[in-house]
C-alpha cells in the first residue's frame, strides 16, 4: 500500500511541482522569534510535517521536551510538557481559543493570512522581531 | 492592439519581486492547488483550472473556462443553453456525455440527460478549483456513461472563513451580484453559502431583421454544510430565459421564453473503507414561441405557437467499498438511479396535445475498478461497468457494458499515460417515445464508443510540455437525417482523430504562459465527408504589484468555411487593499470569435436558407468589485 500511494505521491509532486513556499514562511519567522539560526520543533499536525520535513533550519523533534514551540491545532490532547511551550496554531479559531499561541498560520477569505499575540510573547519572555510587528494583533 | 497585447506579455517578464513575508503569503496563494488532493491520478487525461487560474482569468462564468477547454470548446443550441456537442438542430440537448458534478455529487436533468445544459453557462464563484476529465475517465463517479467528467469543488469554510460580496456591471447593461459566507462551527463542521442574482442581458443578434436574444435573468442557491467525512449540499436555480432561435423554422421567432427551476439535494459520506450517496433532483422547464408563420393544417407544422412544460425527479444512490493492498486499489460499486419525467403541458399551434404521461426511467449499475503497482513507476488500470436502463412505456431497454484498460508510466521528468476504453450509450429520456419529433421512428442501438488516447507529460524545471493523442470509433452514432434533420443511428462510423500540444512556461514564481496547438478530424459526417478544425490557445496570467493581468486568444479554422476566427480576451484586477479588488474583462474584444452554425428552413416552401452563424461567445466588457469582509 505504502508503495502505491508513494507512486500516487510521486506523479502528483511531477506534475505539480512548486517551491515549498510554506517552509520559506517558517523559515523566515521562527528563526527571528527565536534569535536562533536553528529551532526545534513539534508538529501535531501532518501536512505541516510534510511541509516542513526538509527545512534544513527547521528540525522536528519527536518530544516535547526537546523543541523551542509546538506547531499545530489540537494541543489539548498533548503532553504536559507540550503545553508548557509556546504553539504556532494552524487554524484561526486554535489560536484564538489558546492561551499558549504565540501566532498563527491560517486561512480566512481565501488568503492565507498571519498574527501574532503580544500577550502571549510577552508570557513566554519573547520580544517580538521589527520585521513581525505589522501582524502582531 | 496586437502591440499593446504584445507589450502586456513582455511585462510580465521585466517585473521580478522582492521576497519578504507578504511576497511569501501571496505566494503561497497563488500556488496552493487543492487539486493535489482531489485530482483523480487515473482518471482519464486532465485539464486542472485552479482557483488563481479562475482568479486571475475573470472566470465567472463556467463557459468562460469550457470554451478553451480541450477537447470540446463551448457551444449553445438553437435555446441559447449550453450544448457543446449541439449541431444547430432543435435538439434539447446533445451533450448528455458531458457530466457536471459538485464535489461528487452530480447535478443532473431527469429528461435531458445532464446537468451541462443549464450549468454550462452558471456562475461558478462558490467554486475553488475545476478538474475536467476526457475519455470515459472512471466508473467512480457516474453513474450514467460519461465521456467527459467536470467536477467544479465548493470553497469551504477551512479556507474561506468570512464573507464575500461582489457586484459587476457590463457593457449591455447587464448586471451579476453575488455573495458568500461561510464559517466553521464546533466538532469540525462548517458551511459554505452561496447566493447570485444575475440579469444578464446579451449580445443581440439578427435573422432577417428578427432580433434573437439570449438574455438570461435568475437566482442561484448554493449550501454545502460537512466535517471530514460527511456532505450535505443544496444547489437550487431559477431563471427566465429568452429562448433564442427556440423551434422557429426560418429562426425568426417572434417572442420566445423559456423559464428554468433546478434543485438538487445531495449527501454523500464515507465511513471505514465505505463511500456512500443519496441525492435528489428536480428539473422544471416552460417554454414559449411564438412565430409569424402559418401552419400546414394537414402537418399542423412549422409552429406559429408552441408551449410546452415538462418536470422531472431524479433520485440517485450509490454504495462503494475501496480495498487497498500493498500494490493494489480495488473499488468495486452498486448505483441506481430512478428519473420520473414527462410533459405536463404541451400546445402545438392551436392543438393541446391530450393524455400526457409521465414515464420512468431506471439505471442500475454494477462497476468494478481496479490499479495495480506493477513496479515503483508503474500503474496499470482496469475498469468494467455493466448497466441496466429500463424504460417505461418503451421498448427501448438497453443493457451497456463498458470497460477501459489504462497504463501509467512515471519518471522524475515524464509521465506517460496510454488508455484504451469501450464506451456504450442509449438514448436521453427526453428522446426515448420522441418517433416523428426528435428521432426517427422505430428501437435506436446503443452507440458503442472505442478510444485510444496517449498522453505524454515531460516537465523540467519552469517548463510543462504535454501531448494529447486520441482516436475515436463511434457505431451507430445518433446524428440527425438530412432531410427531416431527425435523430438516427448512423450506417457509417464516426471516427474522430484529435491531437493536442500544450506548453506551460512558469517564467516567474507566480506567472505564466500557457500555448496550445490543436487538430481534430470528424470523418463521416452526414454533411461533409470529414470535419477538420484546427484550433490554438495563448494565454498569459501575470501580476505586477497590485494588479493581475490576463491575456487569452483562442484561435479556430475549420474546413467549412475556411475563415480565421479569433477570440481575445483581455482583464486587470486591482487589489486596492487586502479586502476590495476592482476588475475588468473584455471578451471577444473584436467580435471575431468562433461561430455555430443553425439552420433555416422556408417555411413556405421548405428549402433550406443559409445558416445563421452566431457565435456563443458575447463580445462583452465587464467590470467589478469585489469586497471581503
Amino acid at each position: 500500500m505504502l508503495r502505491f500511494f508513494l507512486l500516487l505521491t510521486l506523479i502528483s509532486s511531477l506534475l505539480f511541482a512548486k517551491d515549498n513556499y510554506e517552509q520559506k514562511l517558517y523559515e523566515n519567522i521562527l528563526p527571528k522569534v527565536f534569535h536562533k539560526n536553528s529551532v526545534h520543533i513539534f508538529i501535531t499536525d501532518d501536512e505541516t510535517k510534510k511541509v516542513l520535513n526538509n527545512s534544513t533550519i527547521l528540525k522536528i523533534v519527536q518530544e516535547c521536551n526537546d523543541a523551542d514551540i509546538v506547531i499545530g491545532n489540537s494541543f489539548n490532547q498533548e503532553s504536559a510538557n507540550c503545553k508548557k511551550k509556546p504553539s504556532f496554531a494552524l487554524d484561526y479559531r486554535a489560536y484564538k481559543h489558546s492561551q499558549s499561541a504565540i501566532g498563527a498560520f491560517y486561512w480566512r477569505k481565501g488568503r492565507p493570512q498571519i498574527a501574532f499575540s503580544k500577550k502571549s510573547f510577552k508570557k513566554y519572555k519573547l520580544t517580538i522581531p521589527q520585521s513581525l510587528q505589522k501582524y502582531v494583533q | 492592439m496586437k502591440k499593446i497585447f504584445l507589450l502586456l506579455l513582455y511585462s510580465s517578464f521585466l517585473f521580478a519581486q522582492e521576497t519578504n513575508l507578504d511576497t511569501l503569503l501571496n505566494k503561497i496563494e497563488k500556488k496552493t492547488d487543492l487539486s493535489e488532493k482531489t485530482k483523480l491520478e487515473n482518471g482519464g487525461i486532465s485539464t486542472i483550472y485552479t482557483r488563481d487560474d479562475i482568479t486571475r482569468m475573470q472566470a465567472r462564468n463556467l463557459n468562460d473556462i469550457l470554451k478553451s477547454t480541450y477537447p470540446f470548446g463551448y457551444n449553445e443550441n438553437r435555446y441559447g443553453l449550453s450544448d457543446p456537442y449541439s449541431i444547430g438542430t432543435n435538439h434539447p440537448n446533445m451533450s448528455s456525455s458531458i457530466r457536471i458534478f459538485i464535489d461528487n455529487q452530480e447535478i443532473t436533468s431527469g429528461m435531458y440527460g445532464s446537468g451541462i445544459i443549464l450549468y454550462g453557462d452558471m456562475d461558478i464563484n462558490f467554486v475553488d478549483h475545476i478538474e475536467i476529465y476526457s475519455g470515459n475517465p472512471t466508473y467512480e463517479y457516474s453513474t450514467e456513461p460519461t465521456f467527459i467528467l467536470i467536477k467544479l469543488y465548493s470553497k469551504d469554510a477551512k479556507r474561506d472563513e468570512g464573507t464575500k460580496l461582489s457586484f459587476g456591471i457590463g457593457n449591455y447593461s447587464d448586471t451579476h451580484f453575488y455573495g458568500y459566507n461561510s464559517q466553521e462551527l464546533e466538532n469540525n463542521w462548517s458551511y459554505f453559502s452561496y447566493v447570485s442574482q444575475v440579469n444578464d442581458k446579451r449580445q443581440k443578434h439578427t435573422s432577417d431583421a428578427t432580433e434573437l436574444s439570449r438574455d438570461k435573468r435568475g437566482i442561484h442557491i448554493f449550501s454545502s454544510f460537512h466535517n471530514d467525512n460527511n456532505r450535505f449540499l443544496i444547489d437550487a436555480i431559477k431563471q427566465k430565459r429568452d429562448s433564442f432561435i427556440n423551434e422557429s423554422l426560418d429562426a425568426t421567432p417572434t417572442s420566445g421564453t423559456l423559464d428554468n427551476e433546478l434543485l438538487h439535494i445531495g449527501y454523500d459520506g464515507n465511513s471505514n473503507n465505505f463511500r456512500y450517496l443519496l441525492s435528489y433532483d428536480y428539473f422544471h422547464t416552460e417554454s414559449d414561441l411564438s412565430d409569424d408563420v402559418t401552419p400546414n393544417p394537414s402537418i399542423n407544422y412549422p409552429f406559429a405557437s408552441l408551449s410546452a412544460e415538462s418536470s422531472s425527479h431524479i433520485f440517485s444512490s450509490e454504495l462503494k467499498y475501496d480495498y487497498l493492498t500493498k500494490n493494489n486499489k480495488l473499488v468495486v460499486g452498486l448505483k441506481y438511479r430512478y428519473k420520473y419525467y414527462g410533459y405536463d403541458k404541451l400546445k402545438k399551434n392551436a392543438l393541446v396535445i391530450p393524455n400526457l404521461e409521465k414515464k420512468g426511467q431506471s439505471v442500475s449499475t454494477l462497476f468494478i475498478e481496479n490499479q495495480y503497482s506493477l513496479k515503483h513507476n508503474s500503474i496499470f488500470t482496469l475498469g468494467l461497468s455493466y448497466a441496466q436502463v429500463k424504460n417505461e412505456k418503451s421498448i427501448q431497454d438497453d443493457n451497456l457494458l463498458m470497460y477501459r484498460v489504462g497504463h501509467t508510466y512515471t519518471t522524475n521528468e515524464w509521465v506517460i499515460k496510454s488508455i484504451y476504453s469501450h464506451m456504450e450509450l442509449t438514448l436521453d429520456p427526453y428522446l426515448v417515445g420522441s418517433d416523428g419529433v426528435y428521432i426517427t421512428p422505430g428501437k435506436k442501438d446503443i452507440t458503442k464508443q472505442d478510444t485510444i488516447m496517449e498522453n505524454i507529460v515531460y516537465e523540467k524545471e519552469n517548463n510543462k510540455y504535454e501531448l494529447t493523442l486520441s482516436y475515436l470509433s463511434s457505431k451507430n452514432q445518433l446524428m440527425p437525417n438530412l432531410s427531416s434533420g431527425l435523430l438516427e443511428n448512423s450506417a457509417k462510423d464516426i471516427d474522430i482523430y484529435s491531437t493536442i500540444f500544450i506548453w506551460t512556461n512558469y517564467y516567474n514564481d507566480v506567472d505564466k504562459l500557457y500555448m496550445t496547438i490543436g487538430y481534430n478530424q470528424v470523418n463521416n459526417t452526414p454533411i461533409i465527408d470529414a470535419f477538420k478544425q484546427s484550433t490554438a490557445t495563448l494565454r498569459n496570467l501575470n501580476t505586477y504589484q497590485k494588479y493581475d493581468f490576463f491575456n487569452e486568444l483562442l484561435i479556430s479554422k475549420d474546413n467549412i468555411d475556411h475563415k480565421l476566427y479569433y477570440d481575445y480576451s483581455l482583464g486587470v484586477i486591482y487589489h486596492a487593499t487586502e479586502d476590495l479588488t476592482l476588475s475588468l474583462k473584455g471578451t471577444n474584444i473584436f467580435d471575431t470569435a468562433k461561430t455555430s452554425q443553425y439552420s433555416r428552413i422556408d417555411p413556405i416552401t421548405f428549402q433550406a436558407k443559409a445558416p445563421l452563424n452566431i457565435s456563443s461567445i458575447d463580445q462583452k466588457v465587464v467590470f467589478t468589485i469585489e469586497y471581503l469582509f
